[in-house]
């Protein structure tokens, strides 16, 4: 089986007086692992319901698989969906949840009846094909063992892989995934974000992925679309999203620990000063602009207070605290020249031993900051694209 | 760590006076509660057992213990036998249809939008109301001759029906009255099921094809409702099994003793005919079918609670 593609063209929504989503464009191709990613209340479940059939747009059109389903119903749309809550029917052991879309699908309204329902003749060769479907998915879960379990009998775990298999029997061309890893503890979080994506490549289908949280956005996606106060910000593959974020929200929102942000001025011809220093680094904002500086803290070096190295500005940190994640180590700091401006790095554990074994004041550092990494974002939060360059002099005080 | 500041003269206050140590406080708490209950509900209860076994009768100032025979008098009485199977048939269509009404009241309400409260306020009428009063009003709505229902009837060019003098009817009037006065509360009830149902599951089941009205009917919503079902159909049996208001009011347990009901003997049996003793085996009689349905209840609703 093969996935759809899934073209959403100028959708619109609105409850009332507030727009929920303002001409939502969004093109997958099929087979495409494709999550949408933003922080809660920004649209995107709505976005999904209504690709689902489950709500109506206001505007706009939906295709799936080159077809128009504006028009039909939910289970006409060859898609599948997995909630958050998982929305398993409690009252149905695990073989009748996985079997429930292909009891609708095959057998006519006469032999869905209670009562009666089995005794209409002619059916048995298409049960029997529904049950060799059910046993043959729940065995590629490996949740054969559970089908006479209740969904109540199971773990958070064991629900999700019902849920999933729902999803599957019917071999939709898309997957409609709603935060499905949020009720997972963080360790089968991690497990089964990995066993997603290798389905995913195995089913060659299409899926379109809900999520507020980024490192899911991050590790499993193709491609990921940020949407922010009903509208997509960005659509891009992880490492460009990560890379050029397109907007300053979007740059806030990818990235763990989160981005920093400082104030900066531009300079005669659109050299960007920062911290009270020209840095060596152009763009084509005017001079006097306001414009705001991204740098991941990943990309920020730090040295004992003694000296810097390698990097275009070096500045004064006084340490706040430290967080240590084993092979790395999370520095929190404020910075000489803006102590009012939180300021994180993140560098290898090996690295921070060896800083510390130099002596010195424990509670300060030398901050270099890589002005070629620089994300310069213009007042509007747009990114600008910037160039470095060689700045001879450096300037008393760019205010 | 310092040192608290410790003061030598105060003490803190014994919870316990010396002289009830070693007797658990929590049963002295709970005493209050247990008396209450000997007092109000368990010793009448026996009181109503030991007056089973006599030939006591009310005033009377001599009175012997019988043994079974208010119970042997019982079974072969042919008025009991009567009023048991009336009882039995007038719970039996009150439960079935005040049920099933009252469910399919409820998903129509509760389809509805800004009028819900409206009709669940109108469904509730006659629940909230003195079924003496209304056993009246429907005693003349029913009429054969001025009842409204019956000028209806006769309008239609059909023969009129007498409700209450016919001995193959009779019953089946009061049930409708019965019907008619649980519905809405039976409703309100299966209102509070069906909100309970999460909105997930009827998403899940329109993607997987079931979003037809029986399909959601029959997959989800019915399902779902199990353990108020189980609820609503005990309680309706309860509130079934003590019909008396409609027979006392409007037919006396007649035409031809066709709706003598067990609580109209009873009643006829304690005050009529002061026979306490007799009444009083009716009474454990009707105790024991009561614990029974409440039994059935308990053990039912075991297979119905998914979480």
């Amino acid at each position: 089986m093969t996935g759809s593609a899934v073209r959403i063209s100028k959708i619109a929504k609105g409850y009332g007086a507030s727009r929920v989503l303002r001409d939502i464009d969004l093109a997958v191709d099929a087979g495409e692992f494709m999550t949408i990613v933003g922080p809660s209340g920004c649209g995107k479940s709505t976005l999904l319901k209504i690709l689902a059939g489950l709500d109506q747009p206001d505007g706009g059109s939906i295709e799936i698989g080159g077809e128009s389903v504006n028009q039909l119903r939910p289970s006409q749309r060859n898609i599948a969906m997995v909630f958050q809550s998982y929305a398993l029917y409690p009252h149905m052991r695990v073989r009748d949840n996985l079997a429930m879309p292909l009891i609708m699908a095959d057998l006519p309204f006469v032999a869905r009846m209670p009562v009666i329902g089995p005794l209409v003749p002619g059916m048995s060769a298409k049960r029997r094909q529904i049950s060799s479907t059910v046993r043959d998915v729940s065995k590629s879960l490996g949740i054969e063992a559970l089908l006479e379990r209740k969904p109540s009998e199971l773990s958070g775990g064991q629900r999700q892989r019902v849920a999933l298999g729902r999803a599957m029997v019917r071999q939709p061309g898309v997957f409609l995934m709603d935060e499905p890893l949020s009720n997972l503890d963080a360790a089968l979080r991690t497990q089964v974000r990995t066993e997603l994506v290798q389905l995913q490549k195995r089913l060659n289908a299409t899926f379109l992925y809900v999520t507020h949280d980024q490192v899911e956005a991050m590790t499993m996606s193709d491609r990921i679309a940020v949407m922010m106060d009903g509208r997509i910000v960005q659509v891009a593959t992880p490492a460009e999203i990560y890379a050029a974020p397109a907007d300053i929200r979007v740059a806030r929102f990818i990235g763990s620990p989160p981005i920093n942000i400082l104030p900066a001025n531009i300079g005669e011809a659109g050299i960007v000063g920062l911290l009270g220093e020209s840095q060596n680094l152009r763009t084509a904002l005017r001079a006097g602009e306001k414009a705001q500086v991204g740098i991941r803290p990943a990309d920020v070096t730090v040295a004992a207070h003694t000296r810097a190295r390698g990097a275009s500005s070096s500045h004064e940190g006084r340490l706040l605290h430290t967080e240590n994640l084993g092979n790395e180590i999370i520095l929190h700091l404020t910075l000489a020249g803006d102590r009012q401006v939180p300021f994180t790095a993140r560098l290898p554990q090996r690295e921070w031993a060896t800083i510390q074994a130099s002596g010195g004041n424990p509670n300060l550092v030398q901050v270099g900051l890589p002005a070629e990494r620089f994300l310069v974002f213009n007042a509007a939060g747009r990114l600008i694209p910037s160039k470095g360059v060689q700045v001879s002099k450096r300037l008393e005080a760019v205010s | 760590m310092t040192s608290l500041p410790t003061c030598g003269t105060c003490r803190p206050a014994r919870a316990v006076p010396d002289k009830l140590r070693g007797v658990n406080a929590a049963y002295l708490f709970a005493l209050p509660a247990v008396a209450l209950i000997a007092i109000v509900v368990l010793a009448p209860i026996a009181v109503v057992i030991l007056l089973s076994f006599s030939n006591y009768s009310l005033g009377a100032t001599d009175w012997s213990l019988v043994g079974i025979g208010n119970y042997a008098q019982l079974v072969h009485d042919r008025s009991f036998l009567n009023a048991l199977s009336n009882t039995a048939l007038y719970v039996s269509v009150v439960v079935s249809m005040s049920v099933l009404l009252g469910l399919l009241l409820a998903i129509l309400v509760h389809g509805t939008g800004r009028l819900r409260r409206l009709y669940e306020v109108i469904f509730f009428l006659p629940v909230a109301s003195t079924l003496v009063a209304l056993g009246l009003v429907w005693k003349f709505m029913l009429h054969s001759r001025i009842g409204p229902i019956n000028e209806l009837i006769a309008a239609l060019g059909l023969q009129r029906i007498d409700f209450f003098n016919n001995p193959s009817i009779a019953i089946f009037a009061l049930a409708a009255i019965g019907v008619w006065h649980l519905v809405g509360f039976n409703m309100i009830l299966f209102l509070a099921g069906l909100t309970g149902i999460p909105r997930d599951l009827y998403q899940a089941a329109a993607i997987d094809g079931a979003d037809g009205f029986w399909d959601r009917l029959f997959r989800v919503t019915w399902p779902m409702l199990g353990p108020t079902t189980i609820f609503v159909t005990i309680t309706s049996t309860i509130t079934a099994f003590q019909v008396f208001d409609t027979v006392a009011v409007i037919t006396h347990g007649g035409p031809a003793g066709s709706t003598d009901v067990i609580l109209y003997q009873l009643y006829q049996a304690s005050f009529q005919y002061f026979e306490t003793g007799y009444a009083s085996a009716l009474t454990v009689v009707f105790l024991i079918i009561m614990m029974a349905i409440s039994a059935v209840q308990i053990f039912a609703a075991r297979g119905v609670h998914y979480s």
